[in-house]
């Protein structure tokens, strides 16, 4: 190019030293990170349609180990009180985490909100085997005392260490909105509840969504507290597939892993989709 | 309060605010009192932290007074929430519900009262064409620019018809051309729909301007209430003569009062006379001048101070002369320029100050 000035090469090759993809082992690194992160689920996920025994040794393409997994009584009872316990856990924890987020961050500052965080955030923090031990003991007294031995602990359980984890994107979600709004619909004769519902809530919809989803996720995906919590027979798909591993391990236990794997993808996917949606659209 | 005083739409009686406490505490409103009376454009006007919009969040209900009443047609109004208070709000971010249209947002405050479904497509209707937004009612609210967010806003905060329409810095965001159409704008609605506006703003122009009275206020007090015209022409004190305007400032003793007239001795022994908003000033006072209100005539004139040019501005219209008198004080004159140039004053050359009869003004402090 003709007219370009005496600098302009210079400054260009300055500039490209500085990117980051220029650094020497940029790519080796990165790709390495990739490896390390996606090679064992890839193998997990391809031996769960091998044909034989071995979840080591590839014997040919089969999806008889779906077949097993989908008819085997006890596979189906733990996936359907995984999935009782999550939701239920899921609906808990959100509705929870929204009114801890709106109490922490629709009032004026007060003494004590930093403990109040450190509080509500309690699972993060302390050590899950403690609290599984804990919880053990202290729901043993509560079965002796009443008799109950039903499902309700593991969702208690389970809704308690979900609520900080739907609490977060709630409480971003309602950090980043416009209190004004929220002043702006009483000042037009909104009561707060009616406020709440129509103002705040719909604009806090994708951030309790995506505490809710997250919430769910990490229910079903619990095995310490769920494990110290069950009673017999009590067994959700994490636990079953531990449960296994004491014995033969064969693709079935592959195969129930890839079909967890898969439906938390559907779930982010959605939940990805419907997000954008909304932006979109407001935008 | 209700003592027959039916003009009266909204009062403060003794209303003082405090934020924090201890050492932290900010007085944001110190014991203000006032009337605004029914159907007039008010504007509280005064530099930020002045605390005219947490006198307008007082009367919009968002804070509740640390001492004194809030009274809406003679009615006590300071317990009540803000949902209960005949009183919109028109925001300085408008605040306009982003998930909902721009009719939608329109229709909200009727729809929260509860009036027929009917009724509310009427008014909004007509709201939207008040403020000539029909043709964008089904918009989403990001999908317009901001002059029209404001638009939207103002017919959103009028639809209830409230007895009063709170206005708080709406124009702030608007580019200089918009906020000269929306000032014309506003001053239309508040007319055609005979509501009592409530407007603030640290824009001395937009208060002379658009409204019947000001209220200047700093540090949560009230310096002066008044028209534009008293406001500008009669300020009460050194503060609002300088936030309002310009003015030129000077010290003298007074030699004699007559009424509203004072004639006072300067420095240099030059006898001015100056006007005197109340009270009878004696001893050592203050009087200011506006800049357009100096005449420079032929050094020597009689009845002129003697003064010498230090330097000259073009401004355009006009050309300012920045003069120091023989006594030592330095003003600024405000010069008409014509057609065939500028008043012809450079610096260095003596010229004779006079000042317009009664632009002198006597200040309280």
């Amino acid at each position: 190019m003709p007219e370009t000035g005496p600098h302009t090469p210079a400054t260009a090759r300055r500039r490209a030293d500085f990117s980051v993809q220029k650094m020497p082992g940029f790519a080796a690194i990165a790709i390495a990170c990739f490896v390390i992160l996606y090679a064992p689920i890839i193998t997990l996920v391809i031996y769960s349609f091998n044909a034989g025994q071995s979840v080591a040794l590839w014997q040919g393409f089969s999806v008889k180990w779906y077949y097993i997994a989908l008819e085997n009584r006890a596979v189906q009872e733990a996936a359907l009180r995984s999935l009782i316990i999550a939701a239920s856990a899921s609906a808990i924890s959100s509705v929870v985490a929204t009114m801890a987020a709106i109490g922490t961050t629709r009032t004026g500052a007060f003494k004590g909100r930093t403990a109040i965080y450190l509080l509500i955030n309690q699972p993060l923090m302390v050590p899950e085997i403690v609290t599984a031990v804990a919880l053990l003991i202290f729901f043993a007294s509560i079965k002796v005392a009443t008799g109950y031995g039903g499902l309700g602990y593991l969702i208690v359980a389970h809704a308690a260490f979900c609520v900080p984890f739907a609490y977060l994107p709630i409480r971003a979600r309602l950090e980043g909105m416009d209190a004004t709004l929220e002043l702006a619909a009483a000042d037009l004769y909104a009561t707060p509840w009616l406020a709440f519902r129509r103002i705040t809530l719909p604009l806090l919809a994708p951030g309790i969504a995506a505490g809710a989803m997250l919430a769910f996720v990490i229910s079903l995906d619990d095995v310490i507290i769920t494990e110290f919590v069950k009673s017999a027979g009590q067994d959700t798909l994490p636990t079953y597939m531990l449960g296994q591993l004491r014995r033969a391990i064969t693709p079935e236990v592959n195969a129930i892993s890839t079909a967890l794997l898969a439906l938390t993808l559907v779930l982010l996917s959605v939940f990805f989709v419907l997000t954008r949606a909304r932006e979109s659209r407001s935008d | 309060m209700a003592n027959g005083k039916a003009s009266v739409a909204v009062a403060a009686r003794g209303v003082s605010k405090i934020f924090g406490s201890g050492s932290n505490e900010v007085r944001a409103l110190d014991d203000v009192s006032l009337d605004i009376r029914t159907n007039e454009f008010f504007t509280l006007l005064g530099p930020s932290g002045c605390g005219k919009t947490t006198l307008l969040r007082l009367v919009a209900g968002f804070e509740s007074p640390t001492r004194g009443s809030i009274f809406l047609d003679g009615e006590d109004i300071t317990a009540e929430p803000p949902n209960r208070r005949p009183v919109n709000t028109v925001f300085q971010s408008y605040a306009l519900f982003p998930h909902l249209t721009v009719a939608q947002n329109v229709a909200f405050g009727l729809e929260m009262l509860g009036r027929p479904r009917k009724e509310i497509s009427d008014t909004v209707a007509r709201m939207l064409a008040l403020v000539r937004m029909e043709q964008l009612a089904n918009r989403a609210t990001s999908q317009i620019s901001g002059g029209q967010q404001q638009r939207v806003a103002l017919a959103r905060a009028l639809a209830p018809r409230p007895k009063v329409l709170l206005l708080d810095e709406p124009l702030s965001a608007l580019d200089l051309k918009l906020r000269k159409e929306m000032q014309i704008e506003l001053k239309r609605l508040q007319t055609e729909t005979g509501i009592t506006f409530i407007f603030v703003t640290h824009d001395q122009e937009e208060a002379l301007t658009m409204s019947d009275r000001i209220a200047v206020m700093s540090a949560g007090r009230i310096l002066q209430i008044g028209s534009p015209e008293e406001i500008y022409n009669h300020p009460a004190g050194r503060f609002v003569a300088s936030f309002i305007g310009e003015s030129n400032f000077f010290e003298g003793t007074v030699h004699n009062v007559r009424g509203n007239s004072v004639e006072i001795r300067m420095p240099s022994g030059d006898m001015v006379t100056a006007h005197s908003l109340s009270g009878k000033p004696e001893g050592s006072v203050t009087f200011a001048v506006r800049p357009e209100h100096v005449r420079l005539e032929q050094f020597g004139t009689s009845g002129t101070l003697a003064a010498t040019v230090t330097d000259s501005v073009y401004f355009g219209t006009d050309t300012h002369c920045h003069l120091e008198l023989d006594g030592g004080e330095r003003l600024v004159a405000r010069l008409q320029n014509k057609v065939s140039g500028g008043p012809g004053y450079e610096k260095g050359m003596r010229a004779g100050v006079r000042f317009d009869d009664g632009a002198a003004q006597v200040l309280a402090d």
